[in-house]
């Protein structure tokens, strides 16, 4: 256990990140590839299903194109900056830090998943990740213009804490590698412990899901103990329908990428107020839903 | 769980954890370790990076023959192969910036302490060099140096300067490095007399200083040379 203890360069830190990057993006491929083949071998491969996994990855490249580079760079820099001159301490670079960042970092996943639900500004971009009917590895691909963002924001304070730049951004790429795993029909349910402890494809299907009960739960990225502890897990117990309400019917590519940003912007155009306008933007999604419902109903009394 | 409480839990848990590491047992940084990204071509950082995961350090440093990263790794094999003894008892893990801070193993030097003129400090210096009874307990001709300046007038004109040896075999006139958050002023290099005034630039003079230390790092010959100041 000695090697837990080891100082690490910063360049090895950042090397980790580049070589489990790597593979595990060839690793899914594969998985996908292997998960098409068993869609086909249950006769449920439709074109529709496949138009929807080839705009998953058209959202993956508009998404690395248009704000990837420029996130990137301000992550970079808003990172080295905090830890240069505003970082409370600086902690060694070591596997055990690495460790207590992971977890760290896994809570901070959570809230910022959670976020991403429960306000406007988030839902508008992470929408499109909930947007498709499938649940496959290619929709864990399926990225919102600036879902790369608000991130920043949640790791931010780890970097205050200490942690080198480099360390955060590893521990922030293992808590997405685990998500991305999570996003297949394949694995119905782990043993039990692994369930009461870990994220798991089942969890995350709840999370996907459209059903009543489901709404607004399971937002771990690797330990489900976050939701359990904080009041939003909710256990698969019925069969999951996937997507958003209202649907969007559509594998156009850019309508999918860009859905979240125009229902957004339709709506603050047609706010009868400032105030409304705020609200839109911090509010969860379903407080729109709700005052819309109530104008109609006012409308139509 | 509510919403505040889960806050708090959460800040909670994170506290625990960063405090378990803060104070980690952590192995003190080889010179090899504290070399930093920063001093890398961009151009292979990424490939270099890549390849440090996947092949390990040697072979990295080879086959993209990082020349710096080649030297910083043999001083830490030269070192761990002479002075073993020295790296098994390095006390207190250090938090330290990576590449840029000096780092202080250890807690006296071996040397002499005056208060002077800071004018006059090349005379304090020849003064410790000719100290042959110091120089000639040296084992090899690998060593370190650690000049202190500290206890400033308000002027910064005169201050005490303590030179010595950080050996801890050696006999002689102990002086307490001071301990405290390290700020670098002047990288680990080679620099000229007047890089090493100007780094003293950098130093915030509105703070209250409690020392200013020059470490010199010696291999035969070659001198290697950081600064770095630490304030009340």
């Amino acid at each position: 256990m000695e090697f837990l203890n080891q100082t690490l360069t910063d360049l090895e830190v950042y090397g980790w990140e580049e070589f489990i990057g790597y593979w595990f993006f060839i690793a899914t491929v594969a998985l996908f590839i292997f998960e098409l083949v068993a869609v086909g071998f249950m006769k449920k491969m439709t074109w529709n299903l496949i138009g929807d996994s080839i705009t998953n990855f058209i959202t993956l490249v508009s998404y690395r194109v248009l704000g990837g580079v420029f996130i990137a760079l301000f992550y970079l820099a808003g990172f080295f900056w905090i830890y240069e001159n505003f970082s409370i301490t600086q902690l060694p670079i070591t596997w055990v830090s690495l460790i207590g960042c992971i977890i760290i970092a896994d809570m901070a996943y959570y809230w910022e998943h959670r976020f991403m639900h429960v306000c406007g500004l988030g839902w508008a971009t992470h929408t499109v990740h909930h947007s498709s009917p499938y649940f496959n590895i290619s929709v864990a691909y399926r990225f919102g213009p600036l879902d790369g963002l608000f991130p920043f924001f949640f790791h931010a304070p780890l970097v205050m804490l200490g942690f080198h730049p480099f360390m955060v951004f590893l521990a922030e790429a293992l808590v997405q590698f685990y998500q991305t795993a999570l996003h297949t029909e394949l694995v119905k349910k782990l043993p039990r412990p692994v369930e009461a402890v870990m994220n798991t494809p089942s969890h995350h299907r709840v999370h996907h899901a459209t059903n009543s009960k489901y709404i607004d739960k399971n937002y771990a990225g690797i330990f489900i103990i976050w939701d359990k502890m904080f009041g939003t897990f909710a256990e698969e117990d019925e069969k999951v329908r996937f997507g958003v309400y209202p649907r969007i019917n559509s594998v156009n590519p850019v309508k999918v990428f860009f859905h979240g940003f125009v229902k957004l912007g339709s709506q603050l155009w047609n706010a009868p107020s400032w105030s409304y306008r705020f609200k839109l933007l911090v509010k969860p999604p379903i407080w729109a839903w709700e005052q819309e419902q109530k104008a109609k109903a006012q409308a139509s009394s | 769980m509510n919403f505040p409480m889960s806050v708090l839990t959460t800040c909670l848990i994170t506290g625990v954890i960063w405090l378990g590491l803060v104070f980690q047992k952590a192995n003190p940084p080889t010179d090899f370790e504290k070399y930093s990204t920063l001093e890398m071509d961009p151009a292979t950082l990424s490939d270099a990076a890549y390849s440090m995961a996947a092949y390990g350090r040697e072979e990295t440093i080879k086959f993209f023959n990082l020349d710096n990263y080649k030297k910083q790794l043999q001083l830490t094999q030269s070192a761990q192969a002479s002075e073993p003894k020295q790296i098994e008892t390095a006390s207190k893990p250090v938090v330290a910036k990576p590449a840029i801070k000096a780092v202080v193993e250890s807690n006296t030097i071996v040397g002499i302490s005056k208060s002077i003129q800071l004018a006059s400090i090349d005379g304090l210096w020849k003064e410790f060099l000719d100290q042959k009874a110091l120089s000639g307990q040296l084992k090899s001709e690998r060593f370190t140096i650690f000049a202190i300046y500290s206890d400033f007038n308000s002027q910064f004109s005169r201050a005490r300067v303590s030179i010595g040896y950080f050996d801890k075999a050696m006999k002689g006139n102990r002086i307490d490095l001071p301990q405290g958050k390290q700020v670098p002023i002047l990288k680990k290099g080679q620099h000229s007399m007047s890089a090493m005034v100007s780094a003293w630039d950098k130093i915030d003079y509105q703070r209250p200083v409690k020392a200013v230390v020059e470490r010199r790092d010696y291999i035969g010959e070659q001198e290697t040379i950081s600064s770095f100041v630490i304030y009340q």
